[in-house]
């Protein structure tokens, strides 16, 4: 959990500082904080100590700020703050420094108090403290920024999520207090004594490792019941629960904390089995951070629950736990297809996502819905050889799988495994014949195989793949293929060169930048540049709507390189240079495309198109009215080669 | 209630069929059904619902009348129960509203068999399952699927705004779609 507290941590620090940070660092808008104003110029170097690990140089911070206590205890904070900030933070890196130097700044003493307080509030471990504190509380008004760090810290420790909410209680505390706590810079650090005894019952709640804490958490105990106005988060998060642990069991518990508004479990939608999470929502956010601290790791059923605050990251992170459990006990049990140790790949990603992601980039194509959640398992050995490879090998798969898969429903996978190793010897998974069919040439495959396999030896009902992914996926293998294949020159037509046909032509393009020193890869290059525009030279692939998003996207990522050469696209029309630039277009592609899917395709157009335009139109009129005129020509070339392609690499797949 | 596991089905064309006003559906969506359904429930508790299954005979199948909604959406006659009604009587009463004329004298005399079905609603969503899950303990709808013994000479009124399909089962076997709605 602890990187997903830093995560929490950071998300609510932003929270926090953005508005917190607001209120303090420009202290001189709070009147109460005007002497915050020089502590507020150390803010700066607050950030700056966030991974210190001050560790014993705390006590040496708190001597210091006792010592510089009478001139500006808020000030001295601060510079001694950081350190012990840091130390207090270790549990829970950036935000807790952060919000310790929030506190000195923003508030005094007061302010400080108050997070002790919000302390006993949280833990009923805490709560003989706290009561204790209060008495103290005019001498720990000194230590209150002190222990407010440690209580803070603490509160971060136990959950990043708590952090934010207890950094911004803070804030607002001492805003308060501030008023009250300049007549005390004194007894700053005397209090910190007391706290220790606080804190060894919050780190038994929680993994908290704020050894620091412990100095201050008691203190402040005034505020204590102040409402959270951190930000109002009544959601939260409990997980970690039995299937049947029941609604009504949790919410008894929950009722202790505070009113409770509503429960919602999350269940599988076939089943309606629960999925050992749920979300709650307390009527009052200061019940919700009493639930929180209290009820962590309460036993449900003989399994200790996790209760977190109710943020994307939080939710995730249950989601994905929960996957994890599911998916190894499924994975254990459905066909290995030697892919068992791969299976691990299912936890390795984003939990929750991996179905999703994996099945997004596999079900690109379409047509692996049912798939996705065996595939996965599948995929993960893909992923690992190498994630260039192992991308590629996925859109492989997916323009290849969907025709293997029709055939096979286990073997498919195996199929789209060997989808990747076409090109060349990857990932050893691969039987490209059992993809393609017996005797179908690998390197040829490579080059144009996607595209080849399906218009020559069409699986049933294999659903056509976007073009523009085929080429991609195709593309990755292409270093694998034979250079020699494709001779030099391209400007001697990149399609008509490649043995294996049209289609080769971006194909064409990549594979002899990804190898061989082509001497026009440079020459290429130039071209390209300056058929920036793209879509135009996209047409004469015949590709249609993939070449022109090929061309986009080359574009795209040389666009910065490119600028300045507009100006000569604008002035070639040739043809030649059309095919020159759509190969080193297709290069580049390549390189953008791998992980790119049709969507995205379509995105890189759009936002490549206009703006080539506009480009056009700033560089030079004369462009302009070229650049229109050429589209609309270009658009027929396109349809007439593609069709042309087409025949061409129908031809050669059957050869 | 009829206790005879027996239903005898009959032809469809030994059953009259017309039509009355329209029975408007109270909600206009699924987002105010379920709101409706939330607060019904913190005045009334767990909803029960009753729906009755009329089979009728044709080509040596057993088709099952379903109410048809627009073009799409199909359901069974029935409906909610209101606080504390019998279960029985409840969909007597619904069964006349949905699909018996509205004249006193033509009120079919319904024939409530068995108990064939329950499906649980565990939260204000759409989904219902056969079985209440585990770690619900407050589901918000239980509906009941009762068997209706229809007699051989039947007049149905249906509501101008809905059609009565009777639905062969085959239509029904593994529909992911009809599933949905039972």
């Amino acid at each position: 959990m602890d990187p997903g507290g830093d995560e929490q941590l950071d998300f609510g620090d932003e929270e926090y500082g953005g508005s917190q940070k607001m209120q303090y660092h420009r202290g001189g808008a709070i009147p109460a904080l005007a002497e915050d104003e020089m502590i507020n110029e150390d803010d700066e170097y607050d950030d700056l100590y966030n991974d210190v690990n001050v560790g014993e140089g705390f006590l040496q911070m708190q001597q210091q700020q006792r010592s510089e206590t009478p001139r500006a205890p808020l000030g001295v904070g601060n510079g001694g703050f950081p350190a012990p900030r840091a130390s207090v933070q270790d549990p829970r890196a950036e935000t807790v420094v952060t919000q310790g130097v929030n506190i000195p700044r923003s508030a005094t003493e007061g302010k400080y108090t108050n997070s002790g307080v919000r302390f006993p509030d949280q833990k009923s471990g805490l709560a003989s403290d706290v009561g204790a504190l209060p008495g103290t509380d005019a001498s720990q008004k000194g230590r209150a920024p002190e222990i407010i760090h440690n209580s803070q810290a603490g509160n971060l420790g136990y959950q990043g999520s708590m952090a934010v909410a207890m950094s911004q209680k803070v804030g607002v505390e001492s805003l308060d207090m501030s008023g009250k706590v300049t007549g005390e810079p004194g007894p700053l650090l005397k209090p910190v004594a007391g706290a220790p005894r606080v804190i060894p019952q919050v780190p038994a709640n929680h993994m908290s490792s704020s050894s620091n804490v412990n100095s201050i958490r008691p203190v402040v105990t005034e505020n204590q019941v102040r409402p959270a106005v951190e930000n109002g988060n009544t959601m939260l998060f409990v997980g970690e629960l039995h299937w049947w642990t029941t609604d009504a069991e949790l919410e008894s518990v929950l009722t202790q904390y505070g009113k409770v508004k509503e429960i919602k479990f999350f269940d599988e939608r076939a089943s309606g089995k629960s999925k050992g999470y749920c979300q709650v929502e307390f009527s009052d956010p200061a019940a919700a951070t009493a639930c929180k601290e209290g009820m962590n790791g309460h036993v449900f059923n003989g399994r200790a629950c996790v209760v977190a605050l109710a943020t994307p990251q939080t939710i995730k992170q249950m989601a994905a736990s929960y996957m994890n459990k599911t998916q190894v006990q499924s994975q254990s049990q459905s066909q290995p297809q030697g892919r068992r140790p791969m299976n691990d790949g299912a936890g390795r990603g984003n939990g929750t996502n991996y179905p999703s992601g994996d099945a997004g980039r596999n079900f690109g194509r379409g047509g692996w819905a049912g798939r996705g959640g065996q595939g996965m398992p599948n995929k993960a050995p893909v992923g690992v050889p190498g994630r260039g490879r192992g991308t590629v090998g996925a859109k492989n798969m997916m323009g290849n799988a969907p025709g293997g898969g029709n055939g096979v429903t286990g073997g498919a996978y195996g199929q789209g495994l060997a989808g990747p190793a076409f090109g060349g010897p990857p990932t050893g998974l691969m039987h490209p014949q059992a993809m393609m069919g017996p005797g179908f040439d690998p390197t040829y495959m490579g080059r144009g195989a996607g595209y080849g396999g399906f218009s020559g030896p069409a699986f049933p009902g294999m659903i056509p793949p976007f073009p523009a992914v085929n080429h991609m996926g195709l593309a990755g293998v292409a270093p694998h293929v034979n250079p020699a294949f494709f001779g030099r020159g391209m400007a001697a037509n990149g399609m008509g060169m490649m043995g294996t046909g049209g289609m080769d032509g971006p194909h064409a393009g990549m594979w002899t930048d990804a190898s061989m020193g082509w001497g026009g890869e440079e020459h290429g290059r130039r071209t390209r540049e300056s058929s920036y525009g793209g879509e135009d030279n996209a047409s004469e692939y015949g590709y249609g709507e993939a070449s022109h998003d090929k061309g986009v996207r080359s574009s795209a990522a040389s666009r910065e390189k490119e600028r300045g050469s507009e100006r000569d696209w604008s002035g070639s029309s040739d043809r030649r240079h059309r095919d020159e630039r759509e190969h080193d277009r297709d290069r580049y592609d390549r390189d953008h495309r791998y992980r790119e899917e049709k969507d995205s395709y379509r995105e890189y157009r759009h936002k490549e198109r206009d703006p080539g335009y506009e480009d056009d139109y700033d560089r030079g009129q004369p462009s302009r009215s070229r650049s229109r005129s050429r589209a609309v020509p270009e658009e027929h070339h396109r349809s007439r080669s593609r069709d042309a392609d087409y025949g061409k690499r129908r031809r050669l797949p059957s050869e | 209630m009829v206790t005879s596991s027996v239903v005898n089905t009959y032809p469809l064309s030994s059953y009259t069929f017309g039509t009355k006003e329209p029975k408007m559906e109270k909600d206009t969506s699924v987002a105010d059904r379920l709101a409706r359904m939330k607060v019904n429930y913190m005045k009334e508790g767990m909803r029960t619902s009753v729906e009755g299954i009329l089979l009728v005979q044709e080509h040596n199948h057993p088709h099952i009348l379903l109410l048809q909604i627009g073009n799409t959406f199909c359901k069974l006659p029935g409906g909610r129960l209101k606080p504390g009604e019998n279960e029985i009587e409840g969909l007597k009463r619904k069964l006349s509203s949905k699909l018996a004329a509205n004249s006193a004298a033509l009120q079919p005399d319904w024939q409530i068999g068995e108990c064939v079905a329950i499906w649980w609603r565990p939260n204000f969503e759409t989904i219902m399952y056969p079985y209440c899950p585990p770690h619900i303990t407050k589901p918000k709808e239980c509906k009941k699927l009762f068997l209706v013994h229809l007699s051989e000479r039947e007049y149905f009124a249906v509501p101008k705004n809905l059609k009565l399909l009777a639905v062969p089962l085959f239509e029904l076997y593994d529909n992911v779609q009809v599933a949905s709605l039972l």
